[in-house]
């Protein structure tokens, strides 16, 4: 464990607090639609996403270099 | 111990048998003769006694060393008979003591004791003592050895 | 549908589930464990998904939109710090063998009894409600579904004995106690069981999945037509947007944060991350694949509560139940029961994993140390703890389902599954402050940890399960409108005039604020005992304990109490390690052969008896090469210390040996010179018996040749020496005999037999004989015998020897012409005792012994030429010996002399 990986999901986490809190989730409370759902739907579950896929990508990459 | 040629001087370690040969007495009338007879046993003085008188020597008796240097300072006697194993004061403390007074140069001392090992002979002619004859004694070679001493020293 | 078939297949589906855990368990013996993997670790995460998700969010959305995801998002913002938070927790509690969040927070604190039975029992009241919901999700489900309709009944209002809901729960506790208490593993782990609910989260998933689609794709085409339908219609167009459900930052905040701590914290949750952890690295892939799951499992809730509220008329149908209401609706039946199996499986998931954990936490947190504490527990009791703690554990489990459903019956069916999720959520909130301060504050203290716990927990018990107790009847309705004794401020639902927060809100502000202030506070000013500080120690600086090693098979294998007791005994030699590994098994109550791991307080334990044999420095040091596992300097540090153990060994050989030679050459020269005067005392002797003997012979010698050569001797004079010789010679006889006597006597105990004699009548006998002789010397004399007759146990001869020895001894020293000599005979106690004063010149103190010994004649400085032959006073002192007697002197220089001869009395009995 690198204390790389540790800021990076350290960073991950307040940026997921950030966006899934207030006042940014506000900013897409609408009711509008926006692919095939509405942007508050869609936001919520493309950046749950995103996050997931980051987290896979930051703890993932360095497993390979834990062979030491 | 050998003298050779009476040129070398004995062995320090060796007690000298006489430090002063002193003269013979040249004592012709023994009634003239004191003799100072000391020892603890009353019953070798009466020995002693017996045997000098009968030989025609006075006789003075004494008991202990005090008694006999009281003795010594009263008659002035030619000859002590000395016994070693005293209470108090010992032969050889006695016999010292009339060493170390020049008054008595011309007295001789006989040691006669009980104690008869080579060591305490030493120890006897060291302190001054002339002759030294060991108990018991035969009473013609105790009279032979006063008379020698009172005839030549 | 018939009753009967559900039930049929919900038992096949458990006798499945319990092949699968059977399986599991198989290949975990085999070796090819099934469970040491990461899919499978963060499919059992999934137990996090109840019947709360399964239904409940469905319910929850039909009435507030996205109200219900702050439950999962949580999770979601969370879950890229498990690789640091989790696994931290993971390594700590491998280390310590934790078996619960109660032992863990116990474990920190100091292994405080008290924390852990707070916990406890705040994880049980905390979590009764949330099983209560899954009790009631699966009963209505099962109505549902051999229904058609929704709650044919209110359960409240049924005897217990006809509530399907009962009978439930008791199923459900025989179903726990089969997964989680067949056997007792040192470890808590239950490989069959996590492999059991993983294979229940993939089914759960599949099934809900499966209405998802079968509503979104089936019965609306897709998610657009859905959310068009929801925007075209007002009532339904609120459900997105965050105002007109009433979600505000706060709410979400808070609600976020509840699941964050609680998807960590609840006591299942902790069970299937922490205990059941078979290698924290697979922590990395759970923490993207569980919030996956999470994105899955929540994907089409919004659809369906769209589609539910869509479809049925309004009240028509209970939200709670649109995910299986739906698939019946359009006569889906297989689908139906597909999905009322997910819901089960959600449902028996969470209620046998929740309560196998807070079984483990009652028994050991809550019952065993009660258990220990009485005396009635003894040692036998002790051999069979284990099928002890079986049954207690099985009871809790029965106990716990039953109070669940004692909540369900009484107030649960009033609330919806996600209002009394969140009660529970809560509650286990209450421990992130003791939990995150204890991995990263070292400062933080039992009692902080303590009294902030029993304040959040307060706190929350007040505003949160109270409150809903007005529904059973046994609080009054004013209670919640105006507080307890009409105090406003006291209001559980606006706890110190706060408003405007939902109930859940308020309660968790105002406990986890509290908890939280007080916990620092009270740390702060309060201290730590030292396990306190080496737990901190351990927990915080766990990776310093365990450098580079987050494998914990690896940590396992470590066999820390092995490598103690190859320490112990290498150091301390076998049976010395083994008696102490004994002592600390029996008084800690634990098996170290069923422990691989030791503890900081055995590590404590062995470090502190190692420093006692090779010092504080050293004992640090190779406890720190077993701590840090570091196998190669532990070999060397093995070898270092062996070398210096063994010079260590001999120069202490070293030492004793040369204390030894120097003892011998003390003895040596003692018994050289004790030799050496024997020999000094032997010459003197044989020196004091020829002149004694040349004495009187020169006396009857010079006498006899006098009388034999001098024939004219006059008669008197004759007599006076022949009277002389004869005394001489009886002197020399006298000798002679003392001489034999003494050599008699030496030669061993005679065998002349010792009589009762009168120790007395001896006594002035003898004294009778001297008296002339101490006339003769002008010597006063006096005798006193005070006990006539006297009978003492010996031979008349030796002792009129002994007493007349003693008295011409006294005449002998006596002062000279003024000579005193006082024999006095007395009896005291059991010894008849003689005394022989003179007034002579004493006897020096150094002398006092010595005159007893043979030869010794006093020196003639002080005594000068010795009367006798130095034999009399040891010839006296070996009869009295013999007759079991004993004799000293007491005397003061010029003071005279005292002789005093004990001798026993004689006694019918000393025959």
């Amino acid at each position: 464990m690198t204390n790389d990986k540790v800021f990076k999901l350290l960073g991950l986490f307040f940026v997921a607090l950030l966006l899934f809190n207030f006042p940014i989730l506000s900013l897409f409370s609408e009711g509008r639609p926006m692919g095939g759902a509405t942007v508050i739907f869609t936001y919520i579950f493309l950046t749950w996403g995103a996050i997931i896929l980051f987290t896979a990508l930051i703890v993932e990459s360095n497993q390979n270099n834990k062979p030491r | 111990m050998p003298l050779q040629g009476g040129v070398s001087t004995p062995a320090s370690s060796c007690p000298v048998a006489k430090n002063h040969f002193p003269s013979p007495l040249n004592m012709t009338d023994k009634t003239n003769t004191k003799i100072l007879l000391v020892d603890d046993e009353p019953n070798i003085l009466v020995v002693l006694e017996f045997l000098v008188k009968k030989e025609g020597y006075q006789a003075f008796k004494a008991e202990n060393g005090e008694q006999a240097l009281l003795t010594m300072a009263s008659q002035a006697p030619h000859i002590v008979v000395l016994d070693v194993m005293m209470p108090g004061m010992d032969g050889f403390e006695v016999a010292r003591k009339i060493r170390a007074n020049t008054r008595y140069d011309d007295t001789r001392i006989i040691f006669l004791t009980a104690k008869g090992t080579q060591e305490d002979r030493f120890k006897g002619y060291a302190t001054g003592g002339e002759v030294y004859i060991t108990k018991p004694f035969d009473n013609d070679e105790l009279i032979n050895t006063i008379n020698e001493v009172v005839e030549f020293g | 549908m018939d009753a009967g078939i559900i039930i049929l297949i919900s038992i096949a589906y458990v006798a499945f589930l319990f092949l699968i855990a059977y399986l599991a368990e198989k290949r975990e013996k085999a070796g090819r464990s099934l469970v040491n993997n990461s899919v499978i670790y963060s499919l059992s995460l999934a137990v996090y998904c109840t019947a709360w998700t399964y239904y409940g969010s469905v319910g929850r959305a039909a009435t507030s939109g996205l109200g219900f995801l702050p439950t999962y998002i949580g999770p979601a913002i969370v879950a890229p710090l498990w690789w640091v938070l989790l696994k931290k927790v993971i390594v700590i509690s491998k280390s310590q063998r934790i078996t619960s969040i109660a032992d863990f927070i116990s474990s920190r604190y100091g292994k405080s009894t008290w924390l852990g039975v707070i916990a406890t029992l705040i994880a049980v009241f905390g979590i009764i409600p949330y099983i209560s919901i899954q009790l009631k999700a699966i009963s209505t489900s099962f109505d549902l579904l051999a229904t058609k309709q929704g709650a044919l009944y209110l359960h409240a209002e049924i005897p217990f004995y006809l509530d399907s809901a009962l009978y439930i729960a008791i199923a459900l506790a025989v179903f726990t106690i089969l997964f989680g208490t067949r056997n007792l593993d040192p470890n808590e782990r239950h490989e069959g069981l996590v492999a059991a609910i993983a294979f229940e989260s993939i089914l759960k998933l599949m099934a809900f999945l499966m209405v998802g689609f079968f509503v979104t794709f089936w019965i609306y085409d897709g998610f657009g037509s859905i959310f068009r339908k929801a925007m075209s219609n007002p009532e339904l167009s609120r459900l997105f947007s965050l105002e007109e459900t009433n979600i505000n930052g706060w709410e979400w905040f808070w609600l976020s944060f509840l699941s964050m701590s609680a998807v960590l914290l609840l006591p299942r949750q902790f069970h299937v991350s922490v205990v059941e952890n078979t290698n924290p690295n697979h922590v990395g892939k759970a923490s993207w694949l569980f919030p996956l799951y999470l994105l899955l499992i929540n994907i089409f809730v919004l659809p369906i509560a769209i589609a539910g509220l869509d479809q049925f008329p309004a009240g028509a149908v209970e939200p709670d139940s649109f995910v299986l209401s739906l698939p019946l609706a359009h006569n889906k039946e297989i689908l139906a029961l597909f999905v009322g199996l997910g819901g089960f499986s959600a449902a028996t998931s969470m209620v046998i994993v929740a309560v196998i954990a807070l079984s483990i936490m009652i028994g050991n947190n809550l019952v065993l140390p009660l258990l220990l504490r009485t005396q009635a527990f003894h040692e036998e009791q002790y051999i069979n703890l284990n099928v002890r703690l079986l049954g207690i554990r099985r009871i809790s489990i029965i106990v716990v389902l039953l109070l669940a459903y004692g909540y369900f019956k009484a107030v649960g069916e009033q609330y919806t599954l996600v209002s009394v999720g969140l009660i529970s959520f809560t509650a286990i909130t209450q421990f992130v402050p003791a939990v995150l301060g204890g991995i990263y504050w070292k400062r933080a203290t039992k009692k902080g940890a303590l009294w902030g716990l029993l304040a959040g927990f307060g706190i929350w018990a007040y505003t949160l399960p109270l409150p809903t107790m007005v529904e059973t009847g046994v609080l009054p309705i004013q209670f919640i409108d105006h507080g307890p004794f009409g105090i406003e401020l006291l209001k559980p639902h606006q706890l110190f005039g706060l408003t405007g927060a939902s109930h859940i809100t308020q309660a968790a502000f105002w406990s986890l604020t509290a908890n939280t202030v007080i916990y620092f506070f009270v740390s702060l000013f309060t201290s730590q005992s030292p396990l306190e500080v080496s737990q901190a120690d351990l927990f915080v600086d766990i990776y310093k304990y365990r450098k580079g090693s987050t494998d914990y098979d690896v940590m396992r294998r470590q066999a820390m109490v092995k490598d103690i007791r190859i320490l112990l005994n290498r150091f301390l030699g076998e049976p010395r390690g083994n008696l102490l590994l004994n002592a600390y098994e029996n008084s800690q109550r634990i098996d170290l052969a069923q422990q691989k791991v030791a503890g900081a307080d055995l590590v404590n334990y062995a470090e502190t008896h190692l420093a006692g044999a090779i010092g504080a420095a050293s004992a640090k040091i190779i406890i720190g090469s077993i701590t840090k596992e570091e196998p190669i300097s532990l070999e060397e540090m093995f070898k270092v210390l062996e070398q210096t153990k063994e010079i260590i060994q001999y120069s202490k050989a070293l030492e004793r040996k040369s204390a030894e030679l120097e003892r011998t050459t003390k003895q040596l020269k003692e018994a050289n010179e004790r030799l050496k005067e024997l020999d000094r005392l032997k010459a003197d002797f044989i020196t004091t018996v020829t002149h004694e003997l040349r004495t009187p012979i020169t006396s009857i010698k010079a006498l006899s040749k006098i009388i034999k050569e001098t024939p004219n001797l006059p008669e008197e004079q004759k007599q006076e020496f022949l009277t002389i010789v004869v005394s001489e010679s009886e002197r020399l006889t006298r000798l002679i005999n003392q001489v034999l006597d003494l050599e008699k006597i030496q030669s061993g105990p005679e065998n002349r037999t010792l009589a009762p004699i009168d120790f007395a009548a001896v006594t002035e006998r003898a004294y009778s004989g001297l008296r002339q002789l101490m006339r003769d010397r002008n010597i006063r004399h006096e005798l006193m015998i005070e006990h006539q007759p006297l009978k003492v146990k010996g031979n008349n001869d030796r002792l009129t020897q002994v007493v007349v020895n003693l008295i011409s001894n006294a005449i002998k020293f006596s002062k000279e012409g003024n000579g005193a000599i006082t024999v006095h005979l007395c009896q005291d106690g059991q010894m008849a005792v003689l005394k022989v004063q003179d007034n002579g010149k004493g006897i020096q103190p150094k002398d006092q012994k010595l005159i007893f010994e043979k030869f010794t004649q006093l020196s003639d400085e002080d005594r000068g030429k010795p009367k006798g032959s130095g034999l009399g006073l040891f010839i006296t002192h070996s009869i009295v010996a013999q007759h079991g007697g004993n004799i000293h002197v007491e005397s003061q220089p010029e003071m005279g002399a005292t002789f005093i001869v004990e001798i026993p009395i004689w006694t019918e009995k000393s025959q």
